[in-house]
C-alpha cells in the first residue's frame, strides 16, 4: 500500500507536467542557450562560425547607435506608463460608480485593447495622413499648414507614444477596476465620518488596495512597450532618420533584413537581461499579494 | 441639498470625461469604417466627406471576393485553432499538477513555467529562426503552432490552474473511491466544472494568434502561407493604395477579436494580468 502510494505520488504529477516542459524546454530553453552561444561567435548568413567571447558584446554596446536606441525605447516606455496609467485610474473610478451605460461605456473603452498592433498603426495612420487625413484637413481650416506627423523627426515618436497609449489605456483601467471592486464599501464611508476628505479617503483607504495592482501595470506595460516591434514597424519602420529606431526594432532590422546574427544576438541577450529585472519584480509582487 | 448639487456636479465632470475618453477610442475606428463605406473615387475628395452621400459595400465584396484576403484568414483560423487545441490540452494538464500536487516542487516547476511568458518575443525569435531552418520546418503551419503555443502555454497554464484551485477536491475523492483513476478524475470530474475557464483561455490565445504579426513574419516567407496581419500590412504592395478597401479589410480584420471583448470585456480581462503581448 505505502508502495503504491509513493509511485502514485511521484510519477502522477511528472507525466502531467512533461507536455510543457517538453515544449518550453525546445522553444524556449534551448533556443535561449543557442541565441547566448550565438551571441558569443562571429556569424555569417545563418551560420555561426568561430568563437570570439565577449568582442561582440564590447562592439556592440560601444556603439552610439545603440545607445540612441535604448534612450528611444526608455522615452517610448516612460510617454507611454505617464499617460496610459492615470488614464486609465480615471476612467476606473468613474465607472467604478453606478452610471447610466456603464456597461456600455466600459464594453466601447475597452475595444482598443482588443485590436492588433497593424491594425492600431493602419487606424492611425490614415487618420493622421497629410494630404486627405481628417486631422489636417482641420488642421487647415483652422488656418495652419498641414502637419506630416510621422515624417517629423520631432513629432514621429509622440505619436507613437500617443497611438500605445490609445492601445494601453484599456488594460490599466480593467485591472484598476478589478482592484477597486475588491475595496470594502463601508471602509470608505467610515473614513468619511471620521471627516476624512476624497481625496485622503483614496489616499490612505483605497490606495493600499491597488497598489500592486499599481505596480503590475506599470511592469506589464513597461514591457509591452519595451518588446514591441510590430506598431513601430508598421507606422515609421524606425524612421524618420532613426528617431523611433527602438532597442527591440534594432534586433527585428539586425537578425532579419540584416542577417547579422551575432548582433541581433548581443542585443537580445542584453534585452532578454532588462526584462529579466521586470519579471523578478512582477513576481515578487505576485508573492506579495498572496501573502496578504 | 448642497451635496446632491456636488454630486450632480460630479457627474456631468465624469460624463464629460468618458465622452472625451470615448471620442479618443473611436475616432480613429469611425473614420476607418466610413473610408471603407465610401465610393473609391470618392475617398481622395478634397474635402473630405464625415457623413458619405452615398454608402457602398463594395470595398468589403472586393476584399472577400477579388484578393487573396480569403487564403490570409484561412491561414489565420487554422493556425488560431491548431494554437488553441494544443495549448489547452497542454495547459490543462500542467495546471492540473499544479493545483492538486501542491509541493515545494511542483510550485517551483509552475514558477518556472510563469517565468517563461517573460522571455521577451523579439529576443527568442532570433533562435527560434535559426532553429527552424536546422529542423526543415520555416514556413510550415506545425511549427508555428508549437511556437504561438510555446508563447501562450504559461500564462493559461497560470490562468486555469486558477479555475481548478476553485473546485471542490472532494467530489474528485468521491470518484477516485468510486474507483475513478486520477486521469478519469481530471477529465470527468474537473474539466466539466472548469469549461468556463477553458472557454476564456481559448479565447485569450485565439486572439493573440488572430492579432499576431511578428513571429509569422519571422515564420513564414511565402505569399500564401501570410496570416491576417501579415496580408494586411503588406496590402498596398500587393493591390496599391486603395484606402477603401484597405480599411475594409483592416475593419474585416479587427471584427472578431472585437465581438470576443465587447461580449466578455472585463470578465476574463482581469486573466489577462499575466498576458504580455510579443
Amino acid at each position: 500500500m505505502k508502495l503504491l502510494n509513493e509511485r502514485k505520488i511521484n510519477w502522477t504529477p511528472f507525466l502531467l507536467f512533461l507536455p510543457v516542459l517538453l515544449l518550453i524546454s525546445v522553444f524556449a530553453v534551448i533556443p535561449m542557450g543557442h541565441l547566448i552561444k550565438v551571441s558569443l561567435h562571429r556569424t555569417s548568413y545563418l551560420k555561426t562560425l568561430d568563437f570570439v567571447g565577449l568582442r561582440n558584446y564590447i562592439r556592440v554596446l560601444g556603439d552610439s547607435e545603440i545607445l540612441k536606441s535604448i534612450f528611444i525605447s526608455v522615452k517610448y516606455i516612460a510617454g507611454t506608463i505617464i499617460f496610459a496609467v492615470p488614464i486609465g485610474l480615471v476612467l476606473a473610478i468613474i465607472l467604478n460608480r453606478p452610471l447610466k451605460f456603464n456597461g456600455l461605456f466600459r464594453a466601447i473603452l475597452i475595444l482598443p485593447y482588443a485590436i492588433s498592433q497593424v491594425a492600431s498603426a493602419l487606424l492611425w495612420v490614415w487618420l493622421l495622413e497629410p494630404s486627405y487625413g481628417p486631422l489636417n484637413y482641420i488642421i487647415r481650416t483652422m488656418g495652419f499648414s498641414a502637419i506630416n506627423f510621422l515624417g517629423n523627426p520631432q513629432l514621429a515618436l509622440k505619436v507613437l507614444i500617443l497611438v500605445n497609449t490609445w492601445m494601453s489605456f484599456p488594460f490599466a483601467m480593467v485591472m484598476f477596476l478589478s482592484a477597486l471592486e475588491t475595496i470594502p464599501h463601508d471602509l470608505i464611508e467610515a473614513a468619511y465620518l471620521d471627516g476624512a476628505s476624497k481625496l485622503a479617503a483614496f489616499r490612505y483607504v483605497s490606495f493600499p488596495f491597488i497598489l500592486n495592482t499599481l505596480l503590475v501595470i506599470i511592469i506589464m506595460l513597461t514591457l509591452r512597450a519595451f518588446n514591441m516591434v510590430t506598431l513601430i514597424f508598421v507606422m515609421t519602420g524606425g524612421g524618420p532618420i532613426g528617431t523611433t529606431n527602438a532597442l527591440s526594432l534594432t534586433i527585428y532590422y539586425e537578425a532579419f533584413f540584416n542577417f547579422r546574427m551575432a548582433r541581433a544576438a548581443v542585443l537580445g541577450v542584453v534585452m532578454f537581461a532588462l526584462n529579466m529585472i521586470f519579471a523578478t519584480a512582477y513576481i515578487a509582487v505576485i508573492k506579495r499579494e498572496a501573502i496578504y | 441639498m448642497s451635496i446632491k448639487i456636488k454630486k450632480k456636479g460630479t457627474n456631468i465632470v465624469s460624463y464629460l470625461i468618458l465622452v472625451l475618453a470615448l471620442s479618443f477610442v473611436l475616432i480613429p475606428i469611425l473614420w476607418a469604417l466610413i473610408t471603407s463605406l465610401k465610393p473609391e473615387e470618392t475617398i481622395l475628395q478634397y474635402p473630405p466627406s464625415f457623413l458619405p452621400k452615398k454608402i457602398t459595400l463594395k470595398n468589403y465584396t472586393d476584399i472577400l471576393f477579388k484578393t487573396t484576403a480569403p487564403r490570409a484568414f484561412l491561414n489565420s483560423f487554422i493556425l488560431a485553432i491548431g494554437g488553441v487545441v494544443v495549448t489547452l490540452f497542454v495547459a490543462l494538464h500542467a495546471a492540473y499538477a499544479a493545483s492538486r500536487f501542491k509541493s515545494r516542487l511542483s510550485n517551483g516547476v509552475l514558477f518556472f513555467i510563469l517565468s517563461m511568458s517573460f522571455l521577451p518575443g523579439i529576443t527568442i525569435l532570433v533562435p527560434l529562426y535559426l532553429l527552424s531552418h536546422k529542423l526543415g520546418m520555416h514556413n510550415t503551419y506545425f511549427y508555428l503552432i508549437l511556437v504561438y503555443c510555446s508563447f501562450q502555454v504559461p500564462q493559461v497554464t497560470w490562468f486555469i490552474r486558477g479555475f481548478i484551485d476553485n473546485v471542490s477536491p472532494a467530489m474528485e475523492e468521491a470518484a477516485l473511491i468510486d474507483g475513478c483513476s486520477k486521469w478519469g478524475a481530471l477529465y470527468r470530474i474537473v474539466l466539466p466544472n472548469i469549461l468556463g475557464g477553458m472557454l476564456a483561455s481559448a479565447l485569450i490565445v485565439f486572439i493573440f494568434i488572430w492579432n499576431d504579426f511578428i513571429i509569422a513574419s519571422v515564420l513564414t516567407i511565402s505569399r500564401d502561407m501570410r496570416n491576417v496581419q501579415m496580408s494586411l500590412s503588406l496590402y498596398h504592395e500587393d493591390i496599391g493604395i486603395f484606402w477603401g478597401k484597405f480599411m475594409a479589410f483592416n475593419i474585416l480584420s479587427v471584427l472578431p477579436p472585437a465581438l470576443i471583448y465587447m461580449i466578455l470585456h472585463e470578465r476574463f480581462v482581469k486573466g489577462l494580468a499575466v498576458t504580455t503581448e510579443k
